[in-house]
């Protein structure tokens, strides 16, 4: 798998640019799937924020409104219940996950809890893009301040890069987190800890971490 | 709970005009949250986004409501119960899409919505399974996932069966002959109805909204 992790979605040309890269063909020659399950845990998120998610009517960190060969949803919550032969020939099929935010915690939890996490390294060809929690989500751990849901499990992610992430930050007195933020937090976090704003991806080949950004970043510690 | 259990969602004025009736305000007063959960047990992956983004040739989502939020069905265990049961009881309409009744009635079990939905006093607007979930039981025909009872039983919030896209031209085995045969094994009465035909229920009292063709069967 191959990840293009983001904090505001594909939101510029630089990073619409690393994830055509990173598909090696037009989004019109696509299948996506599209991952709502984080929203539903997140107390800024919620029943509201999934349907302007899936419904392309997020502006501000675009995944579906592009012109993909077809569009669905792999619901994480549902995958369970179906049993893997009604989802994963649909999974091998797939070009590219579009991921998004919430809570991490709860995404993290339905990742392992639907089978996904143990059948995503046998697909090497396919792409995971993640916006805030869905980027949060790949690395080792998010800190406590952005876990909302069972905070008693810890914070604890998938680790598929060794890095953290603070997201969406901002200039002081706009929506996100400041710079000042990030250095708090990052002092809490072992290992790398970067803080990037919503025009900054990390795109991850084969343990390869490049950084394209049209905009501002900063590993606050290695 | 008014309900509004259609076939292929709401195809014809009549049916918009018995929604608005039911709402008792007009659709762009009022808030929509939408089920796509059916789709999971019928593979429609692509239909559950369609549903969902208002793209669907089938009209629920995209008649122009105030607000239109998501609902599923298999995530409601794990979120906040306070905090969806306060969306679902601040919405106006509920909308169900198709797929797979029982696979809807398992997670309306699963979560507690089965207890809720009663007692609530918005609309419920189903579309074929969305609707065929509020039926007794749906035969064994029409299962295309086995919950782990094996049982064809839906929630029974009516008390007749629905067999919907009768005559569809896609559908050849929806004949009203199939339907029915389909009928007479069930135990309960049944309506089949065309995709031009609703059912409108409100405090037990049965009524057919209709541009085309329905039969009752006993």
């Amino acid at each position: 798998m191959k990840l293009l992790l983001t904090s505001g979605g594909i939101n510029n040309p630089s990073i619409e640019n690393a994830l055509l890269e990173l598909l090696g063909k037009p989004f019109s020659e696509c299948n996506a799937l599209v991952v709502p399950t984080a929203t539903y845990a997140h107390p800024h998120a919620g029943p509201r924020q999934a349907w302007k998610t899936v419904s392309g009517n997020e502006h501000r960190s675009a995944l579906v409104g592009f012109d993909w060969k077809t569009i669905g949803i792999l619901e994480l919550t549902a995958l369970p219940s179906l049993g893997e032969d009604r989802w994963l020939p649909l999974l091998r099929e797939t070009d590219v996950l579009l991921v998004d935010g919430g809570d991490s915690a709860y995404l993290c939890h339905w990742v392992r809890e639907s089978g996904l996490a143990d059948v995503l390294p046998t697909l090497p060809d396919l792409v995971w893009v993640g916006v805030s929690a869905g980027s949060m989500v790949a690395t080792p751990r998010t800190g406590m301040d952005f876990i909302t849901w069972h905070p008693e499990n810890g914070d604890r992610m998938l680790g598929w890069v060794d890095f953290s992430i603070c997201p969406h930050i901002a200039e002081p007195g706009q929506p996100g987190n400041t710079m000042e933020e990030a250095e708090e937090w990052a002092a809490g976090i072992e290992g790398p800890a970067y803080a990037v704003d919503d025009q900054t991806a990390f795109k991850v080949v084969d343990g390869k971490v490049e950084i394209v950004s049209e905009g501002t970043w900063k590993l606050l510690h290695a | 709970m008014k309900l509004l259990l259609t076939s292929a969602g709401v195809k014809n004025a009549t049916i918009q005009d018995a929604l608005v009736d039911l709402l008792g305000k007009p659709i762009a007063e009022s808030d929509a949250l939408c089920i796509p959960t059916g789709s999971w047990g019928h593979n429609g992956f692509a239909g559950a986004w369609r549903f969902i983004a208002g793209q669907s040739p089938l009209n629920m989502t995209n008649l122009g409501w105030n607000s239109v939020a998501v609902l599923e069905l298999t995530a409601l265990p794990t979120m906040d119960k306070e905090k969806w049961v306060a969306a679902v009881q601040g919405a106006d309409v509920l909308l169900a899409n198709g797929g797979d009744a029982c696979y809807i009635a398992h997670h309306m079990r699963l979560s507690g919505m089965d207890e809720l939905v009663p007692r609530l006093d918005n609309v419920w607007v189903g579309l074929s399974a969305g609707s065929m979930v509020m039926t007794p039981r749906i035969g064994k025909d029409f299962m295309s996932w086995q919950p782990p009872s094996g049982s064809d039983e839906t929630l029974g919030i009516v008390d007749f069966s629905i067999f919907p896209h009768v005559d569809h031209p896609d559908l050849p085995e929806n004949t009203m002959a199939e339907a029915e045969r389909w009928a007479s094994e069930l135990g309960n009465p049944a309506y089949a109805i065309d995709d031009d035909t609703a059912i409108k229920v409100v405090d037990g009292n049965v009524e057919l909204v209709t541009e085309g063709n329905w039969r009752k069967l006993d």
